[in-house]
């Protein structure tokens, strides 16, 4: 363990990771963004799901830089009286796990589907054509689909139930694709080689020469391709959150805030809306620009999308 | 040329087969005819009888062979909502999506393409570097916020712009509601016209530019340079020519994008287009527009993805040719 | 006799991140209106440099350190960009090594050939029309008429280099850089290339720089030859004296290592070690740490190319 600390300290990634400083700033933000998200329940001023600590006498103060706010709400609060910057926190928490977990799962479906496509000749070209159509689609489009059927199937209050392990279900099954390209393309690169070659010579089973040879030459492109495939979950998770197809209001993501929020804008309470706006658009900026690095410093051809 | 334009097309068909099956699945399960055409109020009995009337206890096969039918004829079901044809429904709500789309393209395109190609020629530039940094700015700003924000910067705050509809329209043709030929019209198209475009002008910006530099690169655009070519024709006849290629095929993709977007930018701007039929159809649970909407939306794809595929065997070369991609 | 070409003591240096690396060091040729010479060394000695910057389109980051260019009488390395506009492609015409990459896949080749002249004869229609079909004619290009209205990919990898070569006539240019022209070509197409381009030299009177690793074609096409090693030329001479007599230890070494010198032996006479990067040249003599016959001097002092006693010019302290 220590061995490999040390390579990393003395790599070349942590050099030139130093010095760019788009690069350690925007991990830096995303740190901090990352465990205030977590630490809510710890660091969050007041605790918006608790109708006890709520007065609908607060409801929509300014944020307290203006005439009118207060030191308590910080940011202000929103139509029902809740802390803004604490709904934010919490909000920015569900929207984390829900693209983390979504990606996880299309990361999971891809390579399973991208390793069997590369392999296994028969099953590639009908694999890869739905691959296609589905990406065809566009992701977006995709996900919007299944979340108005599942709402329609489930009803409007049992989705919002389960709201959070669907999503990731749907955002899960909307992206796979990429995935699956990107582990196929490796796959057949990988096939060629003569490491390959030599291990079915010595008679290895091909699932053993997919799961310990050629997975582990895949995974440089999947982690490419994951950090922005991070942002691009959230931000189909904010979409379907704002059409209504997403988190409810009991338990809202930064999406269900903003679109709470919206209507309150005519109204003159911009922060209800715009404030968890700037959060979203900052948490998937830095990601986005950590994703951007990352892809240039280890292959500037692999991801055009 | 001729092999390949019929593959693509017999491609198409079965494609619309596998979606129209999907839907029809969906109005078959949840869906509820009955509703749709008598409404809420009638005894079990009549029910039944209704059902029988409809040829809803037929089996599977034999419905969906009817609902291909009926859909090719131009007959999507009825909306129970709305009490009328769907088909009507949303022939009279496309109007106003296609002009909103229309808009966003032009500006996509007419930015993207003198951006994009400067970027490539002079990447170090002052200009090139804003733009680009701008570009990954506005990939990270979903959709619906931009809206949000325009909304909120000139409509509530400076007064300028209206927020919501589409203003005064006028008929054309007996059937399409246009806003694009009244002043008000279009002021109320510039916004959402501008939000819509915003996912998609960073990305066609980066991908021509990065499609450009490539092709700069070539050792035939060297070649053109050794020949002595004057700067203007290396870039735009050598250069551009060989960048829209696969800017084209990945561009045609995009639409695909541009119309979830729709979905989006139309429920902020309340712009009585398919994209906010759409949602309000999942709300209410009105499964004959949300399934009709689906197929319909898939045809476009369809259809369109394949024209950009044969106008892509068009203009190139290799293709036209040789008939093979 | 004014000169066709004249190269003196040309530098070309490479800003790199981590400094400048010199690709091309004090290096002077000439060639005369109508001559042939062959440059000679392996990949990276700087030839494609070298033939580069005669007609200032060195890719970045390189660039023209020091030194002078001059053709026809003109001092072209200082010339502003347009002005070398005028000189590309129609007083000097380059052919690249890989036709296929050359020409531009999405336009036609009449396109192709008569933006040439539109660009610098201000010609354009039936004008441009016919002097393209009588290149294509000069290259042996059958249905020429047919042709012009063709693609790239149409041809096949000869037909290609042919119709480059026919571009390269369109302005009747004084000189041409052949950089590597047949090495991405079949063994067979590749003799009737270089003599295609052997005989239009000779008829259209043209000078010719040819840029190659290729010993066996260099013999046969040029009169002079200029061998080059890790970015110095380290001797220039006629060509049956370079190959038959070669006096530079790496020339020597070059011919030595040709698979006919094998002998009866089976293995071949390799050199041995590798022509070092540019960053990693040995001060002094470049080759001085690969050659037999190496002194303290050689690794001291970078010998400079002077005529010896055998009338080659050669950049080594050992010769005389």
């Amino acid at each position: 363990m220590g061995a490999r600390w040390q390579q990393f300290k003395a790599s070349d990634f942590l050099h030139y990771f130093l010095r760019d400083p788009v690069a350690y700033v925007s991990f830096t933000i995303l740190m901090v963004l990352v465990v205030s998200a977590f630490a809510a329940p710890l660091i969050a001023p007041h605790n918006p799901y608790d109708p006890s600590t709520i007065d609908i006498m607060d409801a929509e103060t300014p944020p307290a830089w203006t005439d009118q706010g207060t030191r308590t709400f910080v940011l202000g609060t929103d139509d029902m009286g809740r802390d803004m910057l604490s709904t934010m926190l919490y909000g920015m928490r569900i929207s984390i796990i829900i693209g983390v977990g979504a990606v996880f799962l299309q990361a999971f479906i891809g390579i399973v589907i991208g390793l069997v496509s590369g392999y296994i000749r028969r099953l590639d070209n009908i694999l890869m054509r739905i691959a296609d159509v589905q990406l065809s689609f566009s992701t977006y489009m995709i996900a919007i689909f299944i979340g108005a059927i599942f709402q329609m199937v489930f009803g409007v209050a049992n989705y919002e139930k389960i709201a959070a392990p669907l999503l990731i279900l749907i955002i899960g099954i909307a992206e796979w694709p990429q995935y699956a390209r990107t582990v196929r393309a490796s796959v057949l690169a990988e096939r060629r080689k003569e490491y390959v070659e030599a291990a079915r010579v010595i008679g290895l089973s091909k699932l053993r020469i997919m799961w310990r040879h050629i997975l582990p030459n895949t995974l440089s492109p999947v982690l490419v391709i994951s950090t922005v495939q991070v942002a691009n979950a959230i931000m189909s998770e904010a979409a379907l959150s704002f059409l209504g197809l997403g988190m409810p209001l009991t338990k809202p993501s930064l999406g269900a805030l903003i679109t709470a929020g919206f209507e309150y804008i005519f109204s003159g309470s911009w922060w209800i809306t715009i404030l968890p706006g700037i959060l979203l658009v900052l948490l998937i900026l830095v990601i986005n620009l950590l994703g951007d690095w990352v892809r240039d410093y280890l292959n500037p051809k692999l991801y055009k999308g | 040329m001729f092999a390949f334009t019929i593959k693509r097309i017999v491609q198409a068909i079965v494609v619309m087969l596998i979606i129209s099956l999907i839907g029809f699945s969906i109005k078959h399960n949840f869906g509820d005819p009955v509703r749709e055409l008598v409404g809420e109020r009638v005894t079990p009995d009549e029910r039944a009888q209704i059902r029988d009337r409809l040829g809803l206890n037929d089996p599977f096969l034999v419905q969906y062979g009817r609902f291909l039918v009926d859909a090719l004829h131009g007959d999507l079901g009825r909306s129970f909502f709305f009490k009328r044809p769907v088909t009507d429904i949303i022939l009279s709500k496309a109007p106003a999506t296609l002009e909103l789309v229309l808009c966003a393209s032009l500006i996509v395109i007419l930015l993207s393409i003198p951006m994009g190609i400067y970027s490539a020629i002079y990447p170090r530039r002052l200009l090139s570097r804003l733009i680009m940094g701008s570009s990954i700015v506005g990939v990270s700003i979903p959709v619906f916020l931009t809206a949000i924000m325009l909304i909120y910067i000139f409509s509530v705050e400076l007064g300028w712009l209206p927020s919501f509809g589409r203003g005064e329209t006028i008929r054309l043709f007996g059937f399409w509601d246009s806003g694009l030929l009244t002043k008000d019209g279009l002021l109320h198209l510039i916004m959402p016209s501008i939000a819509l475009s915003s996912i998609m002008l960073p990305l066609f910006i980066r991908l021509i530019r990065s499609e450009m530099m490539e092709v700069l690169e070539s050792e035939y655009v060297k070649f053109a340079w050794a020949k002595g070519l004057h700067p203007r024709r290396v870039w735009y006849v050598h250069a551009f020519k060989n960048t829209l290629l696969p800017v084209i095929t990945v561009g045609g993709v995009q639409l695909g994008i541009m119309v979830a977007f729709t979905i989006l930018t139309e429920t902020v701007f309340q712009w009585q287009g398919m994209g906010s039929m759409f949602i309000e159809s999942v709300s209410r649970a009105d499964t004959a527009l949300m399934v009709s909407y689906i197929v319909v939306v898939g045809a476009i794809f369809v259809v369109v993805n394949t024209v950009v595929d044969i106008i892509y065997g068009l203009v190139n070369p290799t293709v036209r040719v040789s008939g093979r991609r | 006799m004014e000169k066709l070409l004249s190269i003196e003591n040309l530098n070309v240096d490479f800003a790199m991140r981590t400094g400048t690396l010199r690709a091309v060091n004090n290096v002077s040729l000439t060639v005369d209106k109508g001559e042939r010479l062959g440059l000679v060394g392996e990949s990276g000695a700087g030839k494609s440099v070298l033939g580069f910057s005669i007609i200032n389109l060195i890719s970045k980051p390189g660039y023209i350190a020091s030194g002078r260019v001059s053709f026809q009488g003109d001092d072209i390395s200082k010339y502003s960009d347009e002005q070398m506009r005028n000189v590309r492609g129609n007083r000097i015409s380059m052919i690249f090594q890989d036709p296929m990459m050359t020409l531009n896949p999405v336009l036609t080749i009449g396109v192709q050939m008569q933006e040439t002249l539109h660009a610098h004869a201000g010609m354009s229609g039936s004008a441009a029309t016919e002097i393209c079909l009588e290149k294509l004619q000069k290259v042996y290009i059958s249905s020429p008429l047919k042709r012009l209205n063709q693609y790239p990919h149409e041809f096949s990898g000869g037909m290609r280099q042919r119709i480059v070569i026919a571009i390269s006539l369109l302005t009747n240019p004084g000189l041409i850089i052949a950089d590597e022209p047949t090495t991405a070509l079949d063994v067979t197409i590749q003799a009737e290339i270089m003599d295609l381009l052997l005989e239009l030299c000779k008829t259209e009177r043209m000078g010719l720089l040819l840029i190659t690793h290729d010993l066996a074609v260099v013999s046969q096409v040029t009169q002079r030859i200029a061998v080059m090693y890790a970015g110095t030329i380290v001797e220039l001479g006629p060509t049956e004296e370079i190959i038959h007599t070669p006096q530079h230890p790496y020339t020597k070494g070059l011919l030595g290592a040709l698979p006919q010198k094998a002998g009866g032996s089976r293995r071949l006479n390799q050199i041995p070690g590798v022509m070092p990067g540019l960053a990693k040249i040995p001060p002094g003599c470049p080759f001085s740490n690969r050659c037999s016959m190496v002194q303290d001097i050689c690794r001291s002092t970078r010998p400079t190319l002077d005529t010896k006693a055998s009338g080659n010019q050669v950049a080594c302290h050992m010769v005389d």
